[in-house]
């Protein structure tokens, strides 16, 4: 029975689209027609049969209907298009503001799109990405745990030899000293010099414009160069076959690749045969963390299962050591696109992305449209009172509501697109200004693929709809009546919600104020602490020194504005050496990874780093050289002493040569790293074989002099390779540069959503006072005076800046702290930069308000009163 | 007087015809029959609505039926200046077929 009642109606989805299609109001009795119809022909000819009808009926009327309306409505929208540029004409400057705070608003999303979308293209480019992954290496000894990009150097070969999942593994390690590279004539420092097998080239996608990449990397001493190097030592020259010399020595070019790309967490600019390097470095060593490994699975592999098989392998192949060790290794797979952002480890390549920035910037991004939507709508709904009488002959003419409607709608998608145009104009001409601002190098050709072009044109007709939708709503809703009569209380209502987004745009402007001040702050802070060293006027030269280091510096000494020297393996900020170390002759034989810094007698002293016990290293006793160690204060608590001088005469062993020493000192903690991370266990030692940088300590008078003397004394003694040098502070404070840019972009962000918010503010402030011109006339004849005027009209829009303070307060207190917990070290939250932004908002806002409040109170009343 | 369509005529007849139930559907049903074509329910409407305009016919809607599914009916009635339309129409037609010769009419 159910089952006849429901065939006996027609198909319910057929009369829905045909309720839609038939004109609003009339298809009650058609329905009724076709539904009885529908039921004599199912009587007839059966269910089956009358149900196609009906469909068919439907299927019919559409493109009739689609015809019509399009017809009628290619009539109408001519029209509105026609009203719309006599608006754009008549209103010039009030379109003007419209348009460009929108375009503003739009340019600022599309930058910050480019550059999010920048940093979530890393490392998508290569072929079979999903199944490339790096492993990782979490090292484990007693309580200290270690996780880092870099593996020991024999897992790649295991894994090879041992796991059928896997179709090729890659193992590289990076130079991490300096790589003069040669070519008669031309030298120059390369930055990236890799040293790697020909795996690499099956693993990632390394296109090769010569050469062979099966063979490139067989032989010793072959090296595969970018373009970009090729051009530098070759030119137009093919430099396959030819010679180059890197470290001293001649290397072969066995091939050319295309330059490293940027969305690469990867960098490249040489790539050295590993092959041969086994005679100098001990490839079998567990306990070297020395190469980065990749690995593509073959397909169809769960990732998982391959993890599980490798987790423990060193296990398998090296479960003496690790006992010895008592070290314990799990290792681990990252999906290679996610290294840039979300991977941290430590020896990381380069510095990785942050995906709290890239979170940030979107927000920053959607809040600066944000606000210039609301000034778009704040405008059109403040100019409602122009467009009422319109809006009330239209009604009149007969116009629908849903009309209307569209017509503002029409209107606003068209003038969101012509902003779109001025905005792309805008992002060509800022792109430069904006690779400065975030250091990275956006081309214009990646404006215009059509992946962002549709998004753009999306994006206006979603903008247009967006601001544009409440005026529509708004203007449609006015009664005829009402309208033409006159406009009294026609926009309260609008004046209310004009307010509550005036409060939201001002609410976003503190916000990013009080943000960007406090990153400021931050980095004020970060480069002005003491770092327990004296990181000032020193002059750092590469140098390949050898046993001739003490005389060296006393070359050097004897210029009047040099006032020390030193020497040292590395410079604090730079990289440290991760050496296992280890207490001997103890109960208990902690274990434990730490930095090992190697240093001439003098750095001490020279650097000012304060010894809290013991002595320093003693340039007359030569048991110091290598026999002896330092430690920070880190490094003894590491150790489990309470006091520092239970440290002093211990005997501690170090993985890095083998040997054993004594420590003779511990030195309070200095930052040899950024203040993002807490400072580390450290091991300061006497090693003269391992110098390679000379550490001058100069006067700030003739700087240029000292410069010269050092160059030319540099030379006169052959230090080897070319000249090159830095000062200590400068190159510290590039921990800081991400920080900086950061800032930078906030500023420049800041001061434009500022400049938007005022625009839309001064539009507002000029149509309240034009509103209010006949009472401000009055006003004045009563005897009210040009301030008392001012101060009417500022107070309103002041008490609504004021609320957007109260309102911006607890957010940014709340985001702030956040991003402040990512420091180790880090300033304090203060209140006055809270107070400080709040009070520029208000100032800010006076200005644009004040101006615009000035000109209709100095009015004369005689005009004013006239106005109509 | 303007002259109405053909399919014009044919609905005014159909509508005289039913006298007080001259909706859509057995509109549609009687002129099927005697032509023997198929007509759309569209193809009644749009002229039904042509001559509401014109003010041949008049409109009212009656009760609703269940088998309509509680819908209502149109209901159409012949006005006056219908009547005089159709019979116009006639009367054009008879004068134009007067003096044709009577071997054409009957082929």
């Amino acid at each position: 029975m159910k089952q006849f009642k429901r065939l006996d109606h027609p198909p319910r989805f057929a009369e829905c689209i045909l309720r839609m299609i038939l004109p609003d109001g009339g298809w009650d009795t058609p329905l009724g027609d076709f539904e009885e119809l529908y039921k004599n022909i199912s009587m007839e000819k059966g269910y089956i049969f009358a149900r196609f009808w009906y469909w068919s009926q439907v299927v019919k009327l559409i493109p009739v209907k689609i015809v019509n309306s399009l017809y009628w409505r290619k009539i109408m929208i001519s029209n509105y298009l026609k009203m719309a540029l006599r608006n754009f004409r008549r209103h010039k400057i009030y379109s003007f503001i419209n348009i460009m705070g929108l375009a503003i608003g739009m340019a600022c999303c599309i930058l910050v799109f480019l550059y999010v979308n920048h940093e979530l293209s890393y490392d998508k480019y290569h072929m079979d990405g999903d199944r490339i992954y790096r492993i990782a290496q979490n090292i484990r000894k007693d309580v200290a745990e270690l996780d880092t990009a870099r593996v020991a150097t024999p897992l790649i070969p295991a894994v090879r030899e041992s796991i059928l999942e896997v179709e090729s593994a890659a193992r590289f390690q990076l130079a991490t000293w300096d790589s003069l590279v040669e070519r008669g004539e031309k030298k120059y420092y390369e930055d990236w010099v890799m040293i790697a097998e020909n795996d690499l080239f099956d693993v990632f996608t390394i296109p090769f414009l010569r050469g062979n990449p099966e063979k490139a990397l067989d032989r010793p001493r072959t090296v595969v160069i970018t373009e970009r190097v090729a051009q530098r030592y070759f030119g137009q020259d093919d430099p396959v076959g030819q010679t180059l010399r890197l470290w001293g020595n001649q290397v072969e070019v066995t091939g050319v690749i295309s330059d490293c790309p940027k969305n690469t967490h990867l960098k490249y600019d040489i790539i050295i045969s590993l092959n041969g390097f086994e005679r100098i470095w001990n490839l079998d060593n567990w306990g070297w963390t020395g190469f980065y490994a990749y690995v593509k699975l073959r397909p169809n592999v769960e990732p998982k299962n391959f993890e599980d098989k490798i987790r423990h392998i060193a296990d398998i192949y090296a479960k003496k050591k690790l006992e010895e060790w008592r070290e314990d290794f799990t290792f681990y797979l990252q999906p290679i696109s996610s290294i840039h952002l979300r991977s941290n480890l430590v020896l990381e390549i380069g510095s990785s992305g942050n995906p709290r920035d890239i979170y940030i910037f979107s927000v920053i991004g959607i809040l600066i449209l944000l606000i210039s939507c609301i000034n778009f709508t704040n405008l059109a709904t403040a100019r409602s009172t122009d467009r009422a009488k319109e809006v009330g002959v239209r009604k009149v003419m007969g116009a629908h509501r849903s009309q209307l409607t569209r017509q503002f709608l029409l209107e606003s998608i068209l003038a969101s697109f012509v902003s779109l145009m001025a905005s792309v104009i805008i992002v060509v001409l800022a792109l430069p200004y904006f690779n400065m601002l975030t250091g990275h190098s956006f081309e214009r050709y990646q404006l215009f693929n059509p992946k962002i072009i549709l998004m753009l044109l999306g994006f206006s007709v979603f903008i247009g709809v967006m601001a544009g939708s409440y005026p529509a709503f708004l203007l449609s809703r006015f009664m005829t009546v009402r309208v033409l009569k006159g406009l009294k209380g026609l926009t309260s209502k609008g004046n209310l919600m004009r307010k509550v987004l005036v409060v939201a745009q001002f609410s976003i402007t503190i916000l990013m104020a009080i943000g960007t001040l406090s990153v400021y702050k931050q980095i004020g802070f970060m480069k002005n602490k003491h770092l327990g060293f004296d990181k000032h006027q020193k002059l750092i030269i590469p140098t390949d020194m050898s046993d001739r280091y003490e005389s060296i510096k006393n070359e050097f000494l004897n210029y009047p504005t040099i006032t020390g020297a030193t020497a040292c393996w590395n410079v604090p900020g730079r990289l440290t050496n991760l050496i296992e170390a280890r207490l001997v002759g103890e109960i208990e034989e902690k274990t434990q990874s730490m930095n090992f810094y190697y240093v001439d007698s003098d750095f001490i002293p020279e650097y000012k780093i304060e010894i809290i016990a013991g002595r320093s290293f003693q340039k007359d006793i030569q048991t110091d050289i290598e026999g002896t160690f330092i430690l920070n204060k880190t490094a003894y608590e590491a150790f489990g002493f309470s006091f520092p001088e239970e440290a002093i005469g211990k005997k501690m062993y170090e993985g890095g040569s083998g040997g054993i020493g004594t420590i003779i000192g511990v030195t309070e903690d200095f930052h040899y790293k950024g203040l993002q991370t807490k400072v580390e266990p450290l091991v300061l030692q006497w090693r003269p074989d391992y110098f390679s940088y000379l550490s001058l300590t100069v006067k700030t008078e003739n700087l240029s002099g000292t410069l010269s003397f050092v160059r030319k004394k540099w030379n006169e003694l052959q230090l080897g390779g070319l000249f090159s040098y830095f000062f200590l502070d400068e190159d510290f404070n590039r921990h800081y540069q991400s920080e900086e840019s950061l800032g930078r972009l906030y500023a420049a962000l800041t001061a434009l959503a500022i400049f938007l918010s005022c625009l839309g503010l001064a539009g507002l402030s000029s149509f309240t006072a034009e509103q209010r011109t006949k009472e401000i006339g009055i006003r004045k004849i009563l005897g009210a005076s040009v301030p008392n005027i001012l101060i009417l009209l500022v107070s309103e829009f002041m008490k609504w800046v004021m609320v957007a303070c109260v309102i911006a307060w607890p957010a940014a207190y709340f985001i702030i702290n956040r991003w402040l917990q990512g420091f180790a070290y880090r300033t304090s939250l203060s209140f006055w930069l809270f107070g400080l932004s709040a009070a520029f908002a208000l100032f800010v806002a006076i200005l644009t308000v004040g101006y615009q409040s000035l000109k209709a109170a100095v009015a004369n009343p005689v005009d004013s009163l006239r106005y109509e | 007087m303007k002259l109405i369509t053909r399919a014009e005529e044919l609905i005014l007849l159909a509508v005289w015809k039913l006298g007080g139930n001259a909706y859509c559907v057995p509109i549609r049903a009687q002129i099927s029959e005697i032509t023997g074509e198929n007509w759309s329910l569209g193809s009644i409407y749009m002229p039904l609505d042509r001559l509401v305009k014109k003010g041949y016919l008049l409109s009212y809607l009656s009760d609703s039926t269940p088998e309509r599914g509680g819908r209502h009916k149109r209901i159409y009635k012949l006005t006056d200046i219908g009547v005089k339309a159709l019979l116009h129409v006639r009367q054009v037609q008879a004068e134009m077929w007067r003096d044709v010769p009577e071997s054409f009419r009957k082929a």
